[in-house]
């Protein structure tokens, strides 16, 4: 298998980088872009699901009151809160470079796997709980979700690293009690600096090596089109 | 033929979706395979894909309405259907959301309206665990509410909570073995399917008219005929013969099931993958051999679809194709059984006190005893080695 590419582009503006992911999944479905790994972080908004459902988790009137944005990603699942302090990852694989993959099940397990490597590495225990995230110690630090098409699978989520969490639980109804990785082990971590091990874990999880490489003209040209759509979100 | 859409199970613990979006509208003609709906479940986003080349007749909801899987969504009508076959098909469906949805009618959804099926947070729940047993949960960060409490009315005690965080253990030092990829699936199965208690039966078959049998359908469809697809049709009316093999068995539940849909491993660069043939007791032995040649070849091509990996209630394996005389194989879970072929070969064979040369193959059945028992599996075993020694049988549908 050719090594995925990795790329590690963020922007200034959350709903280009919204956009972005989703852009990136059309492009690898459309066959123009290679299986990509992406590592990003984002400025500080609300992310919900696609069709707007997880709206309800969202204290709208507080996001207006933060004045931080509300936008759709292209998958499924509950609301997120994103800031510098939050490393999100993306793996979209074209069929055939993670065949035989095709479950949900599956792509949780390989990519909740390079996570919960990566944790163990700081010397923290992560445990996967199906479909609702990695814990440690019963706090959350990572959420993912998914999208299973004809000729493209995608994984993504987030990490907490050093997010403002009294921000997350103030614009988030949340299900679950969260923490930050920089919390567990008693000092700051960079996001950042997390980037690259996760980023090897996560391709070496599927199997597949990697080389660092650039958006095409293509994908931001998708992202532009798309950007529009990220702000529907806020009408809900 | 009428096809019937319906809401796909994308994982195990899914109980309900909703289309996000048609892709096509009614009336618009689709290929095989195109994407017709994209899908959402509480974490999964899953584009469905047309079951075959047609007309989208009718689509049955609308979006955003969650409804259970199986569910039919909508109708497909290919060449050649006439409209009342069509109209029978919407009606039937129709009736089935109307069933659905007289108990409970399914919300539509309203934005910033709370519903029931959104995750919110829940009342906490009252959990009976003795003072000892909370420590230590907490002490290890465990989820006390995914312990079961053994003790006096369902009390969680501190041997639950120790028997919790040796299976927490047990999983963790798995992860640690460093597999990764494909491989690391294929090992988290594994480990799934050797909790079954297995036992295994072996025997001897004497394939010289099975090899007749494929040398003659060889010879009347003009393509080499797998020895899979023999294996296949002979299992599969020994399925009918004995339904408590053609089961699963999950959750302290078995079930036998009516369809016999047989799982053929195939070995490809990626891994073991294991595709269906469909109702295979229905089927001719040259249909088979075609549906054995054909996935075969999109499982070696990583093209096959959800669709035609799913579903099996029995699985075969077959080694003699690599030289391998005999085997034990590992059931397939949550099926309960498997059946494991070895090399049809000449080998010495005594018949009636004389030492003789025949073409000759091992047989391996693997089963869960939990649910089945030695009796039932050997008496399936001796009628495929029946099947087999006196093949006429298998050549039709």
């Amino acid at each position: 298998m050719p090594p995925w590419r990795l790329i590690t582009s963020s922007w200034p503006d959350p709903d280009f980088n919204l956009a972005f992911e989703w852009g990136l999944l059309e492009a690898v479905k459309s066959g123009k872009a290679p299986t990509t790994v992406r590592l990003w972080v984002n400025a500080p908004c609300v992310v919900i699901d696609r069709s707007g459902r997880s709206s309800v988790e969202v204290r709208l009137e507080a996001c207006r009151e933060l004045g931080l944005p509300v936008l759709r990603r292209p998958t499924a699942g509950g609301a997120v809160y994103h800031d510098e302090g939050n490393l999100n990852w993306t793996v979209v694989a074209r069929r055939e470079d993670i065949w035989p993959v095709r479950w949900p099940s599956e792509l949780e397990s390989l990519a909740s796997g390079a996570l919960i490597d990566l944790l163990a590495s700081l010397g923290l225990r992560g445990q996967l709980r199906p479909r609702e995230g990695i814990f440690v110690g019963g706090l959350k630090v990572s959420g993912m979700a998914f999208y299973v098409g004809r000729q493209a699978l995608m994984v993504h989520g987030t990490l907490l690293v050093c997010s403002d969490l009294r921000a997350l639980r103030t614009v988030l109804r949340c299900k679950f009690e969260v923490t930050n990785i920089s919390d567990l082990l008693g000092y700051k971590l960079d996001p950042w600096s997390l980037a690259p091990d996760l980023a090897i874990r996560l391709a070496r999880a599927f199997g597949a090596g990697l080389v660092k490489g650039t958006p095409s003209d293509h994908e931001l040209d998708l992202a532009e089109a798309l950007r529009p759509r990220m702000r529907q979100a806020e009408g809900k | 033929m009428v096809k019937t859409i319906i809401m796909p199970r994308l994982d195990i613990d899914m109980e309900k979706g909703a289309v996000i979006e048609w892709r096509k509208k009614e009336g618009e003609e689709v290929d095989e395979g195109e994407v017709v709906a994209v899908i959402m479940s509480e974490k999964v986003t899953y584009e469905v894909e047309s079951p075959a080349k047609g007309r989208l007749a009718r689509i049955l909801v609308e979006p955003e309405l969650e409804v259970p899987i199986g569910t039919p969504i909508a109708i497909l009508a290919e060449e050649g259907d006439r409209p009342e076959e069509v109209e029978e098909a919407v009606r039937k469906a129709e009736e089935a959301l109307r069933t659905l949805r007289a108990p409970e009618v399914p919300e539509v959804r309203r934005p910033e309206a709370p519903r029931p099926t959104v995750p919110v947070p829940e009342a906490p729940k009252k959990v009976r665990i003795t003072p000892v047993a909370r420590k230590l949960a907490e002490q290890y960060g465990l989820d006390i509410t995914k312990i079961r409490g053994t003790g006096p009315g369902g009390r969680i005690t501190k041997a639950d909570v120790l028997k919790a965080l040796e299976a927490l253990r047990a999983r963790l030092t798995y992860r640690e073995v460093r597999l990764t990829g494909i491989r690391r699936l294929t090992a988290e199965k594994m480990a799934k399917a050797w909790e079954a208690p297995h036992a295994s039966l072996t025997v001897q078959v004497d394939m010289t008219k099975a090899v007749e049998l494929k040398a003659e359908v060889e010879a009347e469809e003009g393509f080499k005929l797998p020895y899979d697809a023999i294996f296949i049709k002979a299992v599969a009316l020994a399925l009918k013969r004995h339904p408590e093999l053609n089961a699963t068995f999950e959750e302290g539940t078995i079930r036998v099931h009516e369809a016999v849909n047989v799982c053929f491993a195939v070995d490809t660069s990626q891994g073991l993958i294991t595709p269906v043939i469909r109702d295979a007791d229905k089927k001719s032995l040259a249909q088979i051999g075609r549906e054995v040649r054909e996935l075969a070849e999109k499982a070696r091509l990583g093209k096959l679809t959800m669709e035609e990996v799913r579903g099996g209630t029995f699985t075969i394996t077959n080694l003699g194709v690599l030289g391998i005389d005999q085997f034990t194989p590992i059931v397939n879970h949550p099926q309960v059984a498997i059946l494991a072929f070895g090399t049809v070969a000449d080998r010495p064979v005594v018949e009636e006190g004389r030492l003789t040369v025949k073409k000759t193959a091992w047989l391996t059945v693997s089963f869960d005893h939990r649910a089945v028992d030695g009796g039932p599996a050997a008496r399936f075993l001796m009628t495929v080695k029946e099947l087999l020694e006196d093949p006429e049988p298998l050549r039709g549908s």
